[in-house]
């Protein structure tokens, strides 16, 4: 298990367990965390963060339907190798982000955009 | 970082570790060379070098069995106890703990020394080492003498400076916006150049054992002994969970136990530190460090230090210690502007 830090606000509108993911979520994509990793013992976490232990799970099965994050017995929850390959999208998403700048568009409206044309593909 | 002694203590703490770490017992060891090697003519061949529980000898083997006690048991083995101390005091640290290792050395050497110096002693002029007396007085004779020594070694050697070994850099806090939350988790897991060696002298002993079930009846039984006492140790003092939160700081054994908290309330301060397990802790593994704390020592190198409210300290040798010592000092900045409020909130 990498070390990991994770932020919380739970003054945000956005949800607990979503802002939780959020964070694991952007570790992995910053290459702070290979496959195999494991994810902090959930229990652990919600004392450490202050949130209910529902919220950690529900963070962590997020992280699962996305496929970023897998359940093993005997070992929670761990970063899958699909995961890994996030990092290489760094690149891409910089430029898309940079051009959306450009254009004055906010991220929430690239992630809906990303969104939309995902599900046209399928 | 470390608060540096005065030159002319520091000077007197060099001279005193080389002496009693290093010099002490290699003289002791020549000496005892010296003189079993000088009695080796006078001595049946094989020689005693064991003694049963009846008061005879139960194993025989050569002569220079002895010597090779006396330069590994007798002068190596303290030495790797006593040196790594010599680098830490040119840096100006000295600690309880070198203060003892050193100690034990000048202890071993000695105890050794006389134990095969008084084995051999015993048999000179013996034409069947079978014949050989007990060596209970040899045992209690050497054990009254290195324990005196060892006191009059503590005695002198000098006191350590008891709050100026720990105090690392402290850590400036993580940027923490009011209203959020962090919490950090890491671990900690004991080097290999430990659990490896240690696995291995467990599957020995096991092998050992299975060799000599048939010479010996209660040998196989205590080296299967040490080797689940190893097995146990790698189990339990192998790998750690660290984390940082609201919770404050939480060490737990990938076995479940040994586990420790230390909620933000009984906290001062975190900081990093680099530590050398050899000469600061004693060694591996969960360390009482006298007079100062608790240590949870995987590796050398930098490790998170929580000082409590009460001065005592915990070491832990976790990965990223930086960020774990960030978070906690973001958390205790929280945490001492909240008990501010409160107050203000009374007096109003």
């Amino acid at each position: 298990m990498k070390p990991m830090l994770i932020r919380i606000d739970p003054g945000s509108d956005r949800a607990l367990f979503a802002q939780i993911a959020d964070s694991i979520r952007q570790q992995i994509a910053e290459g702070a965390t290979r496959a195999g990793t494991r994810l902090p013992n959930s229990r652990d976490l919600a004392e450490q963060l202050g949130v209910n232990l529902h919220t950690v799970l529900k963070a962590y099965r997020q992280l699962c339907d996305e496929g970023l994050v897998e359940m093993r017995r005997g070992r929670g929850a761990v970063v899958t190798r699909r995961a890994e390959s996030l990092e290489l999208l760094t690149e891409a998403a910089e430029d898309l982000l940079r051009r959306s700048e450009e254009l004055g568009l906010e991220v929430e409206a690239v992630v809906a955009l990303l969104r939309t044309q995902a599900g046209r593909r399928s | 970082m470390t608060h540096p002694p005065s030159s002319v203590s520091s000077r007197w703490t060099l001279i005193a570790l080389v002496t009693f770490g290093i010099v002490v017992p290699t003289v002791i060891s020549v000496v005892a060379f010296v003189l079993v090697q000088r009695w080796i003519p006078d001595l049946p061949n094989p020689v005693a070098i064991h003694w049963g529980g009846s008061g005879g000898p139960n194993r025989f083997g050569s002569p220079t069995t002895y010597l090779a006690m006396i330069v590994l048991a007798g002068w190596i083995l303290p030495l790797v106890m006593s040196v790594p101390a010599i680098p830490f005091a040119l840096r100006g640290r000295y600690s309880p703990v070198t203060r003892f290792m050193v100690d034990t050395s000048v202890w071993l050497s000695l105890f050794m020394g006389i134990l095969a110096v008084g084995s051999v002693s015993l048999q000179r002029g013996l034409t069947d080492a079978a014949d050989a007396p007990g060596i209970g007085m040899v045992l209690l004779a050497g054990l009254g003498i290195s324990t005196a020594a060892g006191i009059i070694t503590y005695v002198i050697l000098p006191k350590p400076d008891p709050l100026g070994q720990y105090r690392g850099q402290p850590t400036p806090p993580l940027p923490l916006e009011p209203g959020h939350t962090a919490a950090w988790s890491s671990r900690a897991i004991m080097t290999s150049w430990i659990t490896v060696p240690i696995l291995v002298m467990a599957a020995g002993s096991v092998v050992f054992a299975l060799f000599t079930a048939s010479v010996d009846h209660a040998l196989p039984w205590i080296l299967v002994g040490t080797a689940i006492t190893l097995l146990l140790l790698v189990f339990f003092l192998g790998a750690f969970h660290v984390s940082v939160g609201r919770q404050g700081v939480s060490i737990r054994s990938y076995a479940g136990w040994p586990r420790l908290r230390i909620p933000l309330e009984q906290i001062d301060s975190a900081s990093v530190v680099n530590i050398s397990p050899i000469a600061e802790t004693g060694g591996w593994g969960w360390r009482l460090i006298p007079g100062r704390g608790l240590g949870v020592i995987t590796r050398s190198g930098l490790a998170l230090q929580v000082t409590r409210d009460d001065d005592r300290i915990l070491l832990v040798t976790v990965d990223d210690a930086q960020t774990g010592a960030s978070v906690l000092a973001a958390l205790l900045d929280r945490q001492r502007g909240e008990q501010v409020d409160e107050a203000d909130a009374y007096s109003n």
